[in-house]
């Protein structure tokens, strides 16, 4: 007799024991299924990619190009705004003419001979950067008739409102204002930003007063090695010689596998000088990033092998603008970028246990390309640039990489323009 | 060597290779348990082409979720797991598993004999199965041949564990006609 808990055993070791084959086509709709999603989890990458690239291009240029000093801001002032009875048609008349401003948020304006002054009619006047803690940009400008009380307007949102008020006090109350420290940062501040315009002429005077462009620019480099594409660990391959030397005297293996190869990365900046109204030059430097994965099997063991490859270069590249207007440029470009392996840097995984070791990577990369591109304007000094293009990379004595193993490859450059 | 005989040396490291999304890893884990699988599907779900259709959706939540397999408890176990909550959302989906009417009578002991199981094989068995209404279908199979229970089928399939037991009751007495009167 059989109770429950015997009936179910043995209805269970019955069932454990018979297996019901798949039909034909199973495992290729499961691989057919992880493929589509792979598909959308790269191009998911690939969008945050492009996203991170523009953002970090954004805070490359305010954290270390610092270009906005160099950009300038032209401010109408709307005469019909200004009080007659403040600002005299002489001053009126000049200032119509538009004032320059140079990333200030507030301009005071005082009459009386004063360095680096702006004239106004048969006045003088100052243009003095102060910083706002409000975040609204508001310009002050007080007119003064030395010794006489001066008066004071303000400019906010660029328009020029109602007097605040009229103060009949010498210039010397003014500056009692200012803290002896305020003054001594400004006085910095004027000098900092004389150098650099200076340095900025003596760059202009050097190339002939060519216009001169920098840019940063994020690189990349998707593979389309072998069937697959991944912003992360990309691209299945099979090849050999992959292991680095040190690895080959520790163990005699018998194969490189399954070869991954994430994109390759590359940040850089450029400078670009105008030859002619169509042509210019660019060159500057760049970092490469190149990380490859793979698997090195012996009978008795197996390594995990993370290579990753660090290069320093310098393209050169001619760009040849096909249209331009005051929003976008479209150009062709074309040049050639010589590369130095700096170090090939290697962490190895075996049996749990992590290891890392590094070389020296021998001789140069050399490689060539050509591609389109576009610039959108954001001002007239700044732009927002995207180059596709084809790269073809010479094998040379490079170790294995992406590179080697796809030597033609489309890459992918974003980044930010600034007119010198 | 060439790589497409490379040999996965064990579990481990298959299953560290399946986390890198390897294709033959995943193939070959495919190949390994994908008959088992199928088996549990049929048993769920008794229609062959719907079990498909659970072993394809099945073997994707394993790669997908693979990752988070900790290594505690067996590989298969945590697999099989996941084939059932495959198999029982989709017969949620049909609404089958909503007959759950409770059994007035309380559990009966199975009074069969032996031989009632031995003379069938367990292809025939498996058809027997899957051949039993779905409400207490799932109860049997997750009860006695995976082990859940009565506590864990009330809380997976949303019944009382008073449900669980009746269904059980139910599927055994179903299973010893069907037994007998063969």
């Amino acid at each position: 007799m059989l109770n429950n808990t015997e009936f179910d055993r043995k209805i269970r070791e019955m069932m454990e024991s018979y297996q019901e084959l798949p039909p034909d086509g199973s495992w290729e709709r499961i691989l057919s299924s992880l493929d589509r999603k792979r598909g959308r989890v790269v191009y998911m990458r690939r969008s945050l990619y492009a996203v991170a690239a523009v953002a970090a291009s954004i805070l490359l240029i305010l954290f270390i190009g610092n270009p906005l000093p160099s950009s300038r801001t032209t401010v109408d002032f709307p005469s019909g705004r200004l009080s007659a009875d403040l600002i005299k048609p002489g001053i009126e008349q000049k200032i119509e003419q538009k004032v320059e401003i140079k990333d200030i948020k507030k301009i005071t304006i005082v009459s009386g001979r004063q360095k680096s002054p702006l004239r106004v009619a048969d006045r003088t006047v100052v243009a003095d950067a102060v910083s706002d803690k409000s975040e609204k940009k508001e310009i002050s400008v007080t007119e003064e008739n030395t010794p006489i009380a001066h008066r004071e307007i303000s400019v906010s949102n660029h328009e020029i409102s109602e007097p605040k008020k009229e103060v009949a006090e010498p210039r010397k109350n003014v500056s009692q204002r200012v803290t002896v420290k305020e003054e001594v940062k400004r006085e910095s501040s004027r000098r900092i930003l004389g150098m650099m315009e200076e340095g900025m002429e003596r760059v202009r005077d050097f190339f002939g007063g060519r216009n001169i462009t920098y840019a940063l620019s994020t690189n990349y480099t998707p593979s389309v090695y072998s069937k697959s594409v991944n912003l992360l660990s990309v691209s299945l391959g099979y090849q050999n010689d992959l292991v680095p030397a040190s690895i080959k005297e520790y163990v005699q293996s018998q194969s490189s596998t399954d070869s991954r190869y994430s994109m390759p990365l590359t940040f850089g900046i450029q400078g670009q000088m105008e030859l002619s109204d169509k042509i210019s030059l660019g060159t500057g430097v760049n970092y490469s990033l190149l990380v490859s994965n793979y698997e090195e099997i012996t009978p008795t063991s197996r390594l995990d092998v993370q290579q990753s490859l660090h290069y320093i270069g310098i393209p050169l590249n001619i760009y040849f603008n096909i249209f331009e207007n005051q929003e976008v440029k479209l150009y062709v470009t074309g040049g050639a970028t010589l590369e130095k392996g700096l170090t090939a840097s290697y962490r190895i995984i075996e049996k749990g246990v992590k290891r890392h070791e590094a070389n020296k990577v021998p001789g140069l990369q050399f490689s060539m390309g050509a591609g389109l591109g576009a610039e959108l304007k954001l001002s007239n000094d700044l732009g927002l640039y995207f180059d596709p293009s084809l790269a073809y990379f010479f094998r040379g004595k490079q170790p294995e990489s992406i590179r080697t193993a796809q030597p033609l490859q489309y890459k992918f450059e974003l980044g930010m323009r600034f007119n010198l | 060597m060439n790589t497409t005989s490379r040999e996965i040396f064990n579990e481990a490291e298959l299953l560290e290779s399946c986390v890198k999304q390897d294709r033959r890893a995943q193939k070959t884990l495919y190949e390994f348990y994908a008959p088992r699988m199928l088996t549990l599907c049929i048993r769920y779900i008794g229609d062959r082409e719907r079990a498909r259709d659970i072993l394809h959706d099945g073997f994707i939540t394993v790669f997908e979720k693979i990752g988070s397999y900790n290594g505690s408890g067996s590989f298969e176990g945590w697999m099989r797991r996941i084939f059932v909550n495959t198999a029982l959302m989709a017969l949620r989906k049909g609404d089958i598993l909503k007959y759950s009417e409770e059994l007035v009578t309380a559990e009966r002991e199975i009074t069969g004999e032996q031989s009632v199981l031995e003379n069938i094989n367990s292809r025939e068995l498996l058809r027997l199965i899957s051949s039993m209404p779905a409400g207490f279908r799932a109860v049997f199979n997750m009860y006695a041949i995976e082990g859940y229970s009565h506590q864990e089928i009330a809380k997976q399939m949303k019944i009382s564990e008073g449900s669980s037991r009746s269904q059980l009751s139910r599927a055994r007495a179903w299973l010893q006609e069907r037994l007998t009167g063969k």
